[in-house]
């Protein structure tokens, strides 16, 4: 072995060395942080009782009444209408865009995807106050604020990351299995039910599930059309509000240090826990690839 | 013999024009609502909090340097993550692992982040509410996105190639270097702009390390308000009487950032990307 080969070895050593750093760096400060969660959510739990906590509806942080069942429900209950929106929308925009569109019109609908996957929540935010907020109230159906207003919003606001992502699933059907089933007679809609969709099913609920995760963590565009109710269930077109609203308005009310803080890591890491879940029931989107 | 059936593709077309307009009339309503009171001052001067004339100067650039920071620091160290996953000599099962580790930390609620930024560096260390809260608190979520995006970009990269630069007396991280990182340098621009764009629209995140105010002047420590923020701050709670206009002008600026990120940098990523396939030449 000759010098410029030695140090060669040692220089990639070294960079390796700087590469493991950086990535030991990364999984300190995202370890550390489910931890810092983790601690804040038995400290309380332990206190207040897991069961209870987490089932009550009562909603006093002042008076150190502390339970989220409510929050838990409206959460759901938001994030259900969304999905349920914006599922139908999604999967024909993916049909859409695969299998009927000419090249123009996929790229005009590629751009108005990307455009309007990035903007922000709290844009989605102004047009729930904008639009959404009096159309509802205009139709006699309440203040306006509720969980069908923010459910509109969410819905809205998921649609393009849902409808680029069932897309691609769908784009993923080999050529050849159209081109077979059309020749064994299907006709375009028993093309797309019988082969399209059940092929495409993995990556569509893959793209599901993204969608539903995102959902369930958005905080701003839903806090600014969901009015703030704590108190109790006021229907789904009164006013709630969600896990994420409530950490949000609670973290002024509860400064770190204060003896009921923790409440907020307990919900926290129940977002976070369920979102978990969510991701981790799909299927590997990144193949593991090791040295050749 | 039925007539051929495009039901459904007619239902999936009316679908997605009914999609696409209501996705549009959220831009466009923004833009029209900010364009009726279009002043290009609001670009530069200070905003007011009870009257009327004020601007987002100190907003725009908290937004574009916060974001730009952020970037700095999570694309070096995302990279490096994805970099170590894909080189180290891992056991399948644990790359696997580590792998769902990032694609559940990509999903992670922003408020989340936000309350761990602001228990360790507000309440524990006792910084301010500020420019380097915001910041660091921004890279945070921005590592697990990094990551996920360059693994992607790379395991993009033909495994062929891959054998052909070591079986040409390459080491590893030099056929990542010289090979792998250009090689998929096109699909890392274009999600650039995107991560760019997310970050410079986040607004959960940073009501509680960023805060709701701006400084006298830039600084680390000074109150950090981006323009997303300000724009939820305006619109829920603000008390200037033109509040409704500035709201959607706010609105407009933060959609260009957006928009110019996007372009920008798939502009960007299709030069590169035809540079690298050359006449005649092949890319992945």
């Amino acid at each position: 072995m000759n010098i410029q080969e030695a140090s060669r070895r040692r220089s990639e050593r070294v960079w390796m060395g700087v590469v493991a750093v950086a990535s030991g760096l990364v999984f300190t400060v995202l370890g550390f942080l489910v931890a810092v969660l983790v601690m804040g959510a038995i400290g309380f739990a332990a206190q207040h009782g897991l069961v209870h906590t987490l089932l009550g509806a009562r909603w006093q942080p002042l008076a150190g009444r502390l339970q989220i069942g409510l929050f838990i429900v409206d959460s759901a209950l938001v994030t259900a209408l969304a999905m349920l929106l914006a599922l139908p929308f999604g999967i024909a925009v993916a049909i859409f865009g695969s299998l009927v569109a000419g090249a123009w019109e996929r790229t005009v609908l590629r751009w108005i995807l990307t455009l309007a996957s990035a903007v922000p929540s709290v844009a989605y935010g102004w047009w729930g106050l904008a639009v959404v907020v009096p159309g509802i109230r205009g139709l006699g159906l309440g203040a306006g604020y509720g969980l069908v207003s923010a459910g509109l919003v969410l819905a809205l606001m998921i649609l393009p990351t849902f409808s680029v992502l069932a897309w691609e699933a769908i784009l993923a059907v080999p050529e050849d299995w159209h081109q077979t089933s059309l020749a064994l007679g299907a006709n375009d809609d028993q093309n797309i039910i019988r082969l399209v969709l059940p092929a495409s099913m993995a990556g569509l609920q893959t793209a599901f599930l993204t969608a539903l995760a995102r959902a369930v963590g958005e905080t701003m565009a839903v806090q600014m059309v969901l009015g703030g109710a704590v108190s109790h269930f006021y229907g789904l077109f009164g006013p709630g509000a969600t896990l994420t609203t409530q950490i949000l308005t609670d973290m002024a009310v509860l400064p770190v240090g204060s003896p009921n803080h923790g409440v907020l890591d307990f919900m926290a890491l129940v977002l976070f826990l369920g979102v978990t879940l969510m991701t981790g029931t799909m299927g590997r989107q990144v193949r593991g690839r090791g040295r050749p | 013999m039925m007539k051929s059936g495009k039901h459904l593709q007619r239902l999936a077309s009316v679908a997605t024009l009914a999609a696409m307009v209501t996705l549009l009339w959220v831009i466009i309503a923004l833009c029209r609502e900010g364009l009726m009171h279009w002043h290009w001052w609001v670009l530069w001067r200070r905003p007011r909090e009870l009257k009327a004339g004020g601007g987002l100067g100190p907003e725009l650039i908290n937004t574009l340097s916060m974001v730009a920071l952020a970037e700095c620091l999570s694309l070096p160290l995302g990279l490096a993550t994805a970099i170590w996953l894909g080189e180290a000599k891992l056991p399948r099962r644990v790359r696997e692992g580590l792998d769902g580790f990032f694609i559940s930390f990509q999903s992670i609620p922003a408020i989340v982040v936000g309350l761990v930024a602001f228990e360790v560096l507000v309440g524990y260390f006792h910084w301010p509410l500020s420019v380097a809260t915001g910041t660091l608190a921004l890279t945070v979520l921005n590592v697990p996105q990094v990551v996920v995006f360059s693994r992607q970009a790379m395991a993009a990269v033909p495994d062929a190639w891959r054998e052909g630069s070591l079986a040409l007396g390459a080491t590893a991280l030099e056929t990542v270097w010289r090979m792998v990182l250009p090689a998929s340098l096109f699909a890392l621009v274009d999600q650039l702009g995107l991560s760019f764009a997310r970050l410079a629209g986040e607004s959960a995140l940073l009501i509680f390390t960023a805060g709701l105010n701006v400084g006298p002047h830039w600084g680390w420590f000074q109150p950090g308000e981006t323009l997303a923020v300000h724009l939820w701050q305006v619109r829920t709670e603000g008390l200037m009487p033109d509040r409704a206009a500035l709201a959607a002008e706010t609105g407009i600026v933060l959609l260009a950032i957006t928009a110019l990120a996007i372009f920008g940098s798939k502009v960007w990523s299709l030069r590169l990307k035809a540079y690298q396939s050359g006449p005649g030449g092949g890319g992945p």
